[in-house]
């Protein structure tokens, strides 16, 4: 069990919330949900989480103006991700060995780093997404089949 | 009740920059690929669940109906929703927070056009464990747990009886605990009521009457006091974790070095086990590090 030892910087938003109580409250809010929420229950689903997220990675005092802009932003990553339902459906019909549109979606985190940018520093940003330096990216460990979903 | 694991290890693809992770129950019996491998890595997490509950909502191609990969999610939505019965998620396995963000944690139903939808089925009423996952029983109550472990440990009447009403002071705060806590002054009188049963265990009911047997409890006063004024500073944030522990185990040393100037030494060897001028410290920076990593 090793993930719990890095502490984070103190971004001056005030206290976050603790790792134990992130999962909690995510669980909390998903536990007994129907299978399949309606758009309006998803949209409001989307915005807890975010905030949940903002509130363990970026600190419970984040301002509210700032809020709103990163749930603009993740408003445009959801559509987005939605056009990668087509990219999802060529790659099965031209039988492509991998198991998603990884190219797009790699794009698309990259992308939405990218305009998260736009409203956090830097120091904000790699708290936030956890990033150590790094390119954003997704894992893909499954090898190349064409038998997926 | 089974246990749920989460597991990581760098996933194959753009140069191990994010972890894969599945999911195994406790015993190692069973194990979710989550659209990847399920053998290897590290345990990253584990929480009490069922695992009869986690197969169900992991369905039978193990990928939590994550139907189709980096559209509804991926292996970390699909981990966290196998991992629902126990209540943690795999937050932690690298470019998890980029997943989340992208994703939610636990995957986006919607598709489109009636492709790649992706229901979270719950499975609430589904309890129990799969045979494979079931782990050893525990006895059914921590009274017979002490009971056992004093057979094993082959530990005295007297100790047992030790153990027995220590088990009885906590679950007479219990109900206070769960309602809304104990405040200072009760949780000082709790501490106490504990040292002096310990007190009384170790040196023989009486002696904490005697006159060193009060001031010993004096300073076993003091140091609670200094204690609690220490943990409220760190719950208000005013320190952080390093200094919390470094304050903690002078405070733990200090309390070690009075006892010893006002109890005989055979008493002190008897109350902590240690001779004097062998002071034990027992905060870990590693550790607290560990338990408070956002501090």
């Amino acid at each position: 069990m090793i993930d719990e030892r890095r502490s984070l910087p103190d971004l001056g938003h005030g206290p976050r919330l603790s790792g134990e109580e992130y999962d909690r409250r995510v669980v909390r809010l998903h536990e007994g949900r129907p299978p399949m929420p309606g758009r309006g229950e998803d949209r409001e689903l989307r915005r807890a989480e975010l905030d949940l997220a903002i509130d363990h990675r970026l600190g419970r005092d984040f301002p509210a103006d700032r809020r709103e802009r990163l749930w603009q932003v993740m408003q445009d990553v959801e559509r987005r991700r939605l056009r990668l339902i087509g990219k999802h459906l060529i790659g099965r019909l031209v039988r492509r060995r991998r198991p998603g549109p990884v190219r797009s979606a790699h794009r698309l985190a990259g992308w939405m780093v990218d305009r998260c940018a736009e409203v956090l520093d830097a120091q904000e940003l790699e708290s936030f997404f956890e990033l150590a330096g790094e390119e954003p990216a997704l894992p893909v460990d499954v090898e190349p089949t064409d038998s997926r979903s | 009740m089974g246990t749920l694991v989460a597991w990581h290890y760098p996933a194959v693809l753009f140069a191990k920059l994010a972890d894969h992770t599945y999911v195994a129950c406790g015993t190692g019996g069973k194990a979710w690929s989550c659209w990847g491998g399920k053998t290897g890595g590290t345990p990253l997490r584990r929480g009490p669940g069922s695992t009869l509950r986690a197969d169900a909502i992991a369905e039978p191609n193990e990928r939590a109906n994550i139907k189709c990969y980096l559209v509804n999610g991926v292996c970390h939505q699909a981990a966290n929703r196998i991992l629902l019965p126990a209540g943690i998620t795999v937050r932690g396995a690298k470019g998890y927070w980029v997943s989340e963000a992208l994703y939610g944690p636990y995957g986006r139903e919607r598709g489109f056009l009636g492709f790649c939808k992706a229901p979270f089925h719950q499975h609430p009423g589904v309890t129990g464990d799969l045979p494979e996952c079931k782990e050893p029983a525990a006895p059914p109550d921590e009274e017979q747990a002490v009971a056992v472990r004093e057979a094993e440990e082959g530990e005295s009447r007297e100790m047992a009886d030790y153990l027995s009403r220590a088990r009885s002071l906590y679950r007479e705060v219990e109900p206070m605990v769960v309602a809304e806590g104990l405040d200072t002054a009760e949780a000082r009188t709790f501490q106490m009521r504990l040292f002096d049963l310990l007190a009384d265990f170790r040196l023989g009911e009486g002696y904490m009457t005697s006159s060193d047997g009060q001031t010993a409890r004096e300073v076993r006063g003091d140091f609670e006091a200094r204690r609690e004024a220490l943990e409220e500073a760190f719950f208000r944030h005013e320190i952080g974790v390093d200094e919390f522990v470094d304050e903690y185990n002078r405070l733990m040393e200090e309390y070690q070095d009075r006892t010893a100037e006002v109890l005989p030494e055979e008493r002190y060897q008897a109350l902590f086990a240690l001779p004097p001028g062998e002071p034990v410290v027992l905060g870990d920076p590693e550790v607290a590090r560990a338990a408070y990593p956002d501090r």
